[in-house]
């Protein structure tokens, strides 16, 4: 397995997640989204990722429940290091996955598609990725509307970013 | 013709529709909103229209020409007097609809399903599918569709706290 890489900026990173103040509590607007993922990519699983200091843990989930996972686990991590869109159609024939836990494990999962949830200072605070447990093609059309869901949720955070601020 | 109880002019809703910047950034916010819209509802028009005092635009569209129509007769303003989505299935056999510009002319509107935009309480404007045939709105992408107009409703928000003159 392959963890995923470490990310440039990491303490600002950090200091962006944390002036958003955002927690665990299961929030609508948030809710809503993953929803609306998982209906577009006609995916029975999502989740909105947060990649924090040593745990992707869950803001919403979508077909499956889960607190969080360590980091070096998450296949989310590889997506928010590379602030770019990461689809892998049948993780048991990528290396970096092979032998991951959520592929191995109960979940079982084979495929995966995701994208960094990037805020206005260009830092990748967590990912939106759609998720089945069986392998899958993923088009172009797939894609670009996962991307304009995850900007949504983007858009969200700076929200809540800028609501902190303000109080 | 059947009249609509809505006042597009109300000076409170006016004033809000003010304090929303529509600018490029909100409005190229808003045309990958309307991009995902006609791709969820497999529709080949959509857009964002706001609602000003006596007509209702267009900020982004796609497979829709016409820029603005009149209030009186529009879609924009029957949905927000409904405050709900709205959705028909067939214009041809809607009063207030079979005069719309949108209808009679080139672009030949038969279905359409609106999804108000509000901010602080007001509805500016729509969120709408469209298409030149006539159908129905499966209940699951009816969902969706009121999802990806809460986000444009959002975007406003957005728009206003960071840009606004609020």
């Amino acid at each position: 397995m392959v963890e995923p890489p470490a990310i440039e900026r990491e303490a600002e990173r950090l200091a962006s997640l944390e002036s958003i103040g955002l927690d665990r509590t299961s929030e609508a607007a948030y809710n809503e989204l993953v929803e609306l993922a998982a209906f577009t990519a006609h995916a029975p699983m999502a989740s909105i990722t947060v990649i924090d200091r040593d745990e992707a843990w869950f803001k919403a989930t979508l077909g499956f429940e889960a607190e969080g996972l360590p980091r070096v686990d998450s296949i989310c991590g590889h997506t928010a290091a590379a602030g770019a869109p990461l689809v892998v159609p049948n993780l048991l024939e990528d290396e970096r996955f092979v032998d991951n836990p959520l592929v191995t494990g109960p979940l079982g999962l084979r495929f995966y598609a995701g994208v960094p949830l990037i805020l206005d200072d260009g830092l990748a605070v967590g990912t939106l990725c759609v998720l089945d447990q069986r392998p899958r093609t993923f088009l172009s059309d797939d894609r670009r509307a996962l991307q304009i869901i995850g900007k949504q949720v983007a858009a969200h955070l700076s929200l809540a970013k800028q609501r902190n601020r303000v109080v | 013709m059947s009249s609509v109880s809505f006042d597009a002019a109300d000076p409170a809703r006016l004033a809000v529709l003010d304090t929303v910047p529509r600018d490029e950034i909100t409005t190229a916010a808003l045309a990958e909103l309307v991009e995902l819209a006609a791709f969820t509802a497999h529709t080949p028009m959509a857009a964002v229209s706001f609602l000003e005092a006596d007509r209702a635009c267009c900020a982004t569209a796609i497979g829709i020409d016409i820029e603005c129509v009149d209030s009186g007769n529009s879609f924009a303003a029957t949905t927000l007097a409904a405050g709900l989505p709205h959705v028909v299935s067939d214009t041809r056999e809607h009063d207030t609809f079979a005069s719309s510009s949108l209808v009679t002319g080139e672009t030949g509107v038969r279905f359409y399903a609106g999804f108000p935009l509000k901010v602080d309480g007001h509805g500016l404007g729509t969120l709408f599918v469209a298409d030149k045939r006539p159908r129905h709105l499966p209940p699951d992408e009816a969902h969706a569709l009121r999802v990806i107009a809460d986000q444009a409703s959002a975007q406003l928000k957005l728009a206003q706290l960071t840009r606004g003159s609020a």
